[in-house]
């Protein structure tokens, strides 16, 4: 038997039990942090759809590296007057130069990089490459497997929604949603007991069917839809639609009160700025719907540059900068900085060597972590050198394998979140396979 | 003279043989042979043991013969030195043969045996498959091969004559549907020999339930984008079975040229073809295969990079799919669109693209672990589900596939490699196709191969893997009928997509008649996971077709389908708008894609938009308002016309409650109809 299965299946065991963990995650959470009116913290994911090519998005200066970096590179390579400079330790690196706003949080110590973080059974190289993650270049599963945390996806749910069922006694409110998606029903947000929710900019969900003269009429419509709803059918399908709508109700009431959220910061009108943005709104009701812990997931897609790259990343990456600015400048007005980390996610990494005016699928990547509480201006983990023939990398091609497990990346985030470090092999089957459990990018 | 008479005429003249051999030998010993069993009835292909005693000298070996013949031969058949007799393969042109036992002692004398071979006994019963509707009758057939007697006791899942719960069947084969549903919809009509009752020939009877009222409308719902008044009259005249065969006949619904149509009049055409189109099941087919074989306005931008790929799906709907694996993979909006054009053999630091090669198996016909004949996964040792494929043979796999181009403008010189261009296949470039040897799915491609024999043996390989029939029948099954197909379900459908019948693999026409005739599909009372939740493109237009709505005008509101998670034609990724192995929110394991894109926002979206087309001047809703001044009326008409007449009382009651006599009839009429549409009722189509 392998490690693989026998994580899998102590996970399986452990879902089994998950009402216990769940009332034992609050209590520790209780004692651990002490809970007072003002606790606060809430987790935004932001996943880069398509698999980001983390070789572009930070390259490294030193000397030798970066010619390295440009021979293995070709017409790819990012001259270095292009590369925003930032500093690790001691030593250089640049940043895309469609990066600006992240490369003045890092400077600000306020935005860290993992190096080489990705998807892992367990510590690999490339000599030993006999336990890795089912399909590994493949998109649909290295988002369900990323998503959900499980080497080989076979998770209904996601690690976003695993910790909001672990930390939803904290929060007062049961019928606000505690796991949020702006971009879609994602296995990230779905938990075991919690229900996510997706909700859209701007869409506070009123039917217009209700919104009739006079208002007794509208609300005898409303009433009759909500008995219909609940009304239980002997088709299971039937159920599970009307559970959908009958949320759909109760939501609406919420939002409703919600407001604009007073937030002042301009967001620019983007695919991802419109989601922060309606992060920032829903932060700023956090106390009015009684809630302590959140997790939201965002999305930004056409990362799958396996052709014209040069352009399609870097409005990719200026229009994601841009956004995760203004949204730390929001966290700033909400006077939450330092209760919201925002973190990145993609499928995978891409090749190193180029094929033509793109890069193929790979592996490891680089992701930024961003907020108040995290211990910034650093790089965390091994930054991979530009070796072909080095054991971080897994062929000819430069698929980097991670140094790095996303276990270890996410049990970071889950700490500091409020899971107790007993829970975090319930959330991240794989961890149990790595030493260290707390990279120390959060204070 | 019969066959047996030979048969008896000849033993009777061995034992002369031998009786004349007596004084042939008369000294110092007589030499005796006797041989039995003297006449034997051998079917094609069996053996009998023949058996030879030898009386008279020491030396009682004997030489066996078949027609004169020392061995026998396959036309007579063979025997063996120890007079084991084996019968021909097929019946000779004179069945009788003799069998001779020679003495080596004295050649002079020697046995003979006649043998008799026929056909072996078979009973073979006509039609092998018959879809009946209850309380039908059908005339079966049985045809006894290998016995004069053609006589045979007809039974119904083994009981002789039937029982009233599973169907009768008379002593001259006329099988009588029962008028109830029995617990089994799929009965066994069987024939057994009256000369050996271990011989027996069965056909299959799906039992259906009428063609009529709620019958036909689920069988349109599954069929077509929605039930129609007029369509249900029509059903419930014809019948399922030739419905089905005139909407294979129908001509296609057309596209547009392929370079003059503006992105929107294409998203407009695919939406209307899809709403009024004769041609519903082809519709319904090509919108299926549109979610399984995914190209998109998201990365293919411009009309002529979608359009031709449309009319692919449409010519091939209910063609083999094998032939629209060939044509898609080498049409120019595909290999734009999953980066084959211009992939070539590995140069330097550069490889073959290995994006095709990877979602032509994993999304477009293998999936991504080994299955079984009825979908579930094969599993190892640890209980672990199996790989289908290995990095390795996607890597194979893209080398089989490099050296395709653009196709070159009219007017234009073919280059090595094309600027892109995108109507019709893209061109090979053998030059830059890698000529190594490949070995896809352990099957091997020789060295040296031209770009199309590499692209055939390739498409081969995977065409012929075991996971095709049942990856392609779950996937059509959740399009058509139902998220939760049973396990037998699908072994059924994926046996139709390895053999239609005529020995044929891949026949779409023959593989989407099996799913929607199923018993599966069609029973009456089925089971609580049966059902699949309309998509936002299939809801509101299943809702349009039963208000009878009609558009003279391009529609330009396509866009509003982005809102409910379906931007038409633009699915974000080759994933497309849902997964397929999306399961229910509700944790029962169980499977609802189009649940991905149903959530409280796009549930709420599709509401919205339903009620603001209520007063659009293309709708009419006056045939309810007109009853609304009855409340019972105006509910019964809108169940009847809805939901199959199957609105349940709970429901019934709710929206009474919510037409308070002060309103206008309008506003009654649209408030209940509203909420039914709404409902999760009228969402799953069920």
């Amino acid at each position: 038997m392998n490690q693989h299965s026998i994580s899998r299946r102590n996970f399986l065991g452990m879902t089994a039990g998950f009402g216990a963990l769940a009332a034992l995650g609050n209590l520790s959470a209780l004692t651990a942090n002490a809970q007072t009116a003002g606790d606060y913290k809430a987790l935004v994911c932001v996943f880069l759809f398509g698999g980001n090519d983390g070789h572009n998005t930070v390259v490294p200066l030193a000397g030798g590296e970066y010619t390295a970096y440009q021979s293995l590179r070709g017409g790819l390579a990012l001259p270095p007057n292009q590369l925003l400079a930032i500093n690790a330790g001691g030593t250089q690196y640049g940043l895309h130069y469609g990066l600006p706003e992240l490369q003045t949080l890092y400077t600000q110590g306020r935005a860290a990089i993992v190096a080489n973080v990705g998807n892992l059974v367990r510590p690999t190289t490339r000599a030993d490459l006999s336990q890795v993650p089912n399909q590994l270049f493949s998109h649909s599963d290295q988002v369900a497997q990323v998503q959900s945390g499980a080497p080989d996806g076979s998770l209904g749910t996601g690690w976003g929604g695993r910790l909001a069922d672990l930390m939803q006694t904290v929060n007062t409110n049961p019928d606000f949603p505690p796991s949020i998606s702006f971009n879609g029903t994602a296995v990230f947000a779905t938990g075991a007991q919690i229900q996510a929710a997706s909700l859209q900019p701007g869409n506070l969900l009123s039917q217009y069917a209700m919104n009739v003269y006079p208002p007794e009429h509208g609300a005898a419509r409303q009433q009759a839809q909500v008995e219909i709803v609940n009304n239980l059918s002997s088709f299971d399908l039937v159920n599970a639609a009307n559970r959908v709508t009958g949320n759909a109700v109760n939501l609406n009431g919420i939002l409703q009160s919600a407001g604009s959220g007073g937030i002042t910061t301009q967001f620019p009108a983007t695919t991802i700025g419109n989601q922060l943005k309606e992060v920032a709104r829903v932060l700023s009701i956090r106390s009015t719907v009684g809630m302590r812990r959140q997790v939201f997931f965002c999305g930004l897609g056409g990362f799958d540059t396996h052709s014209g790259q040069s352009y399609a990343q870097w409005s990719l990456l200026q229009s994601l900068s841009q956004a995760l600015g203004a949204f730390y400048a929001a966290t700033q007005e909400l006077g939450i900085a330092d209760r919201v980390t925002t973190f990145t996610a993609s499928d995978f990494g891409r090749t190193l060597q180029p094929n033509n005016s793109g890069t193929d699928h790979g592996w490891g990547s680089h992701q930024f972590v961003l907020g108040g509480a995290v211990q910034g201006g650093a790089i965390y983990g091994t930054f991979p050198s530009m070796t072909i023939s080095a054991p971080h990398f897994m062929d000819s091609r430069g698929v980097l394998v991670p140094s790095v497990s996303l276990a270890q990346y996410g049990a970071t985030l889950a700490n500091w979140f409020g899971v107790a470090d007993a829970q975090l092999d319930a959330v991240f089957p794989a961890l149990q396979n790595f030493g260290v459990r707390n990279l120390g990018f959060l204070a | 003279m019969t066959r047996w008479k030979i048969s008896a005429f000849f033993a009777f003249f061995g034992i002369l043989l031998n009786f004349f051999a007596l004084p042939a030998a008369a000294a110092p010993l007589v030499v005796r042979l006797s041989i039995s069993p003297l006449a034997a009835t051998v079917p094609t292909g069996a053996t009998q043991q023949f058996n030879v005693s030898v009386n008279g000298t020491t030396n009682r070996k004997v030489i066996w013969s078949v027609n004169g013949v020392e061995g026998g031969s396959p036309e007579t058949g063979t025997i063996s030195i120890n007079g084991l007799y084996t019968a021909p393969a097929s019946v000779p042109a004179a069945p009788t043969v003799f069998v001779k036992a020679t003495s080596r002692a004295n050649r002079a004398v020697s046995a003979t045996a006649t043998v008799t071979i026929q056909n072996p006994l078979t009973v073979a019963v006509a039609p092998p498959v018959v879809n009946l509707t209850l309380g039908a009758a059908q005339q079966f057939t049985a045809t006894v091969a290998g016995s004069k007697n053609q006589t045979v006791v007809w039974k119904v899942n083994n009981v002789a004559g039937g029982s009233a719960q599973t169907g009768t069947i008379s002593a001259a084969g006329l099988y009588t549907a029962p008028n109830a549903m029995p617990p089994n919809a799929i009965v066994t009509v069987s024939a057994t020999s009256v000369v050996d009752n271990s011989t027996q020939g069965a056909a299959t009877v799906n039992l259906f339930n009428p063609s009529t009222g709620p019958n036909a409308v689920r069988f349109l719902n599954q069929t077509t984008f929605g039930a129609t008044p007029a369509l249900k009259n029509h059903v419930e005249k014809i019948g399922f079975d030739a419905f089905l065969n005139e909407q294979f006949a129908l001509p296609e619904s057309p596209y547009q040229p392929t370079l003059t149509a503006t992105r929107q009049e294409v998203v407009d055409r695919f939406w209307v073809n899809l709403f009024k189109g004769q041609d519903q099941l082809r519709q319904r087919t090509v919108y299926a295969l549109s979610q399984l074989w995914v190209e998109s306005f998201n990365k293919n931008t411009e009309p002529d990079m979608m359009l031709p790929w449309l009319k692919i799906l449409s010519r091939n709907a209910f063609g083999n799919y094998r032939t629209l694996m060939r044509e898609i993979t080498i049409d120019a909006s595909m290999g734009h669109y999953l980066d084959l054009v211009n992939s070539s053999k590995p140069s330097g630091t550069q490889g073959a693209n290995e994006n095709y090669a990877r979602e032509l198996m994993q999304l477009f016909t293998l999936g991504l672990y080994k299955l079984n004949m009825d979908g579930s996964y094969q599993l190892d040792a640890n209980n672990q589900p199996i790989p289908v494929y290995t990095q390795t043979d996607v890597r194979q796999l893209s080398l089989a596939l490099t050296g395709w181009t653009y196709p070159t403008p009219p007017g234009q010189t073919p280059g090595p490699t094309n600027g892109n261009y995108y109507p019709g296949p893209m061109e090979p470039r053998q030059n830059n196709h890698d000529t190594t040897a490949k070995t896809i799915l352990g099957q091997s491609l020789p060295a040296s191969q031209t770009i199309q024999q590499d692209l055939d043996g390739a498409l081969d390989i995977v065409f012929n893997h075991p996971n095709v029939a049942p990856f392609v029948a779950t996937r059509l099954i959740r399009a058509f009928v139902t998220s939760n197909p049973s396990p037998a379900y699908i072994e059924r459908i994926a046996t139709v997509f390895e053999n239609n019948g005529a020995g044929v693999r891949g026949d779409l026409k023959a593989v989407i008649r099996a799913i929607l005739l199923d018993p599966e599909a069609r029973d009456d009372n089925p089971p609580p996971g049966f059902g699949r939740l309309r998509s936002p493109v299939q809801h509101t237009i299943a809702f349009f077709r039963a208000v009878g709505a009609d558009f003279n005008e391009p529609l330009l509101f396509a866009y509003v389908y982005r809102d409910m998670g379906e931007s038409v034609l633009d699915a974000p990724t080759v994933f497309g708008h849902y997964s397929p192995l999306y399961r229910l929110p509700n944790g029962s394991g169980q499977f609802g894609p189009e649940f991905q894109i149903f959530t409280p926002t796009e549930a709420v979206n599709r509401a919205n938009f339903i009620y603001q087309t209520m007063n659009e001047n293309w709708l009419s809703i006056s045939e309810f308002t007109n009853l609304a001044g009855n409340p019972t009326a105006l509910i019964d008409a809108i169940d009847q016309r809805f939901l199959g007449g199957r609105m349940t009382p709970a429901m019934r009651d709710s929206i009474a409650r919510a037409l308070p006599s002060a309103q206008d009839n309008r506003s009654k009429a649209i408030a209940a109809i509203y909420l039914v549409v709404t409902s999760g009722d009228f969402i799953v189509q069920k």
